[in-house]
């Protein structure tokens, strides 16, 4: 088994993957963060308006 | 640390924008932490996220968690000692991290039972005693984990700054760095850790591709293959060959820890699992992730090799020749871990050495963060709670996490001065980890995939895992496991993977038999998602 070309090819390989998904995280992932803070926003505002200090379950 | 080696260690190009670099860095996660306080009101904010999290963030924040300062440490000393055949771990976890997401292995069975941690589970499918015990288990092997973590964290800083090992410089940049993250995890809980885990990922990313890109521009890719053949052999590429650190008993134990623990069984992983939005977001976060959990090993074994090839092949590094690989085998040698610090120090030029080692930095408080939040919920969800007699009102269980947060730090702070075992960090880390893991993992997927697993049998499981405090080198040569010849040299009767895989076994078994021999009665467990009683159940 060539060890060598199979180290290579892994190698190589994945810095392109991991290249590609960072990419798309760190355009794709402030998206989810502005979408996670306006939901915790309105969860919050919920909780103000019924006078509840607890985050209603899911 | 003597003259020598402060010599060769502070040729490097870190510089003064370098730390400015740094320290605008930490402020910006310290702002971060701080803005998102308000939000932490209830325990499902608080350990996650309101399960509020997208997929690309989930992968950001999986990567940031598991991508650890350590894991980038222990990776390069694998690298640094065993070549390319260390590349088999990365292989395996990325694959195995796959085959979740794209089965839903464990995690997709928990996502759906809205459970906020493991123990959790424990007690839906068996008892509340086995949540308990499940709960004391799991933080015994996870803080017991992380208490290298701080240690090998300023290694890095050391060999990469040049800051002395021995002064007090080095150990107030570490309090400072300890510091900062229990500010923001305390006050902001898992939000906090997820919005700096997103702005960690950025920094981390960058960091990683563009010291690997210059490494290999800077060595050579032929120069790094030859100089692994030249000083490993065919060890340095086949990962068959026993004798040579690796062997098939070492990739067993690995597709056990990393490849199926590390992703479907680890509780900062599954931390993660469980704060996302749903179930198919969970396993969208997984596919992607398998990408983030192959380069977490893969990477810095590269870095590890090329501090190998940089000392042994080019005379930019002859002069650490004698330091870490002495000809003469009567002078001790440098401690290895230092090898990759050093050479990153002195290959990056400033500016990008600054992005890099924020974004060590970055994984080193992302990492922290998780850890000290994932083992103070268990023990405020899974152990207090449960026992208390009287109701636990929410205000107290995000206090008594906080507080849990903060002692951890100061037992990370000790342990790390405290602990002498000679293994590789990567071994410890598998050691102490599988206390939790070997019986969890059997536990946790007999519990989900076969009706007939009982809570007694789930007890001798869970219990099974202790058998791996013998992998421990101290202990391994308290009862007479390793031993030392009188040569000098020390013997192993058996090795820790070969520990870790009978201890697998024999929590199949018991299991196994603890459920035949004492069933549960069949309507004593309940799968279905609870409307959350989690934070005022007494």
């Amino acid at each position: 088994m060539n060890w060598q070309l199979i180290w290579q090819v892994v190698f190589f390989g994945l810095m392109l993957g991991f290249a590609a998904m960072s990419v798309l995280v760190i355009i794709n992932g402030a998206k989810d963060v502005r979408r996670l803070l306006s939901g915790l926003e309105d969860t919050r505002a919920n909780a103000d308006n019924t006078g509840n200090d607890e985050t209603p379950h899911q | 640390m003597n003259a020598d080696v402060q010599q060769a260690f502070s040729q490097t190009n870190f510089g003064t924008i370098d730390a400015v670099i740094v320290l605008v860095y930490l402020l910006v996660s310290l702002g971060i932490g701080l803005a998102v306080k308000r939000y932490a009101g209830s325990m499902e904010n608080y350990i996650g996220a309101g399960r509020k999290v997208g997929t690309w963030l989930g992968v950001a924040t999986m990567t940031g968690t598991e991508l650890g300062l350590v894991t980038v440490m222990y990776s390069a000393q694998k690298g640094f000692t065993g070549g390319f055949a260390a590349f088999h771990v990365g292989v395996i976890a990325g694959v195995g991290t796959l085959f979740v997401g794209m089965t839903g292995f464990i995690v997709g069975p928990l996502r759906r039972m809205e459970v906020l941690t493991i123990p959790e589970f424990y007690e839906k499918r068996f008892n509340k005693n086995i949540r308990v015990l499940g709960g004391v288990l799991l933080v015994l092997a996870g803080v017991l984990n992380m208490g290298l973590f701080l240690k090998t964290g300023s290694m890095f800083i050391v060999g990469v700054t040049g800051m002395s090992g021995e002064g007090e410089a080095l150990k107030w940049v570490m309090i400072a760095l300890l510091t900062l993250v229990l500010i923001y995890t305390t006050l902001g809980g898992m939000i906090s850790v997820i919005l700096t885990d997103y702005v960690q990922f950025v920094v981390l990313s960058i960091g990683l591709l563009s010291a690997t890109a210059m490494a290999i521009w800077q060595l050579g890719w032929s120069t790094i293959i030859d100089g692994v053949q030249m000083q490993l052999g065919a060890a340095g590429f086949d990962p068959t060959l026993e004798g040579t650190g690796f062997g098939w008993s070492y990739i067993f134990w690995m597709v056990v820890t990393t490849g199926f623990v590390g992703s479907a069984v680890w509780p900062t992983a599954v931390a993660r699992a469980l704060a996302m939005e749903s179930e198919q977001a969970v396993r969208r976060q997984y596919c992607w992730s398998s990408l983030s959990f192959a380069a977490r090993f893969i990477i810095p074994y590269f870095w590890g090799i090329c501090a190998l090839v940089f000392i042994t092949a080019t005379p930019a590094g002859a002069d650490l020749q004698d330091l870490f690989l002495p000809a003469n085998g009567d002078q001790p040698a440098v401690e290895n871990l230092y090898a990759m610090p050093v050479f990153i120090g002195r290959l990056l030029p400033t500016v990008f050495l600054g992005i890099v080692t924020a974004g060590m930095i970055a994984a080193f408080m992302s990492t922290h963060d998780s850890y000290f939040l994932t083992w103070s919920s268990v023990i405020t969800q899974d152990i207090v709670a449960p026992l208390r007699k009287t109701p636990f009102p929410t205000a107290s269980r995000v206090r008594l996490t906080r507080i849990l947060i903060v002692l951890m730090g100061g037992y990370v702070l000790y342990w790390s001065l405290f602990y002498k075992g000679r293994e590789d960090i990567w071994d410890y880390m598998a050691v102490t980890g599988g206390i939790y893991f070997t019986g969890a993992f059997v536990v946790l997927m007999m519990g989900v995939y076969w009706k007939g697993t009982s809570s007694f049998g789930a007890l001798l499981g869970l219990l099974s895992g202790l058998l791996m405090l013998l992998a421990l080198e101290p202990i391994q040569i308290a009862v007479g496991l390793k031993h030392q010849q009188a040569e000098g040299e020390w013997v192993e009767t058996l090795t820790s993977p070969q520990i870790g895989l009978i201890t697998v076994a024999v929590a199949i078994c018991l299991t196994i038999l603890g459920s035949l021999m004492r069933p549960d009665s069949t309507d004593s467990c309940n799968l279905q998602p609870e409307n959350n009683t989690n934070d005022t159940a007494g």
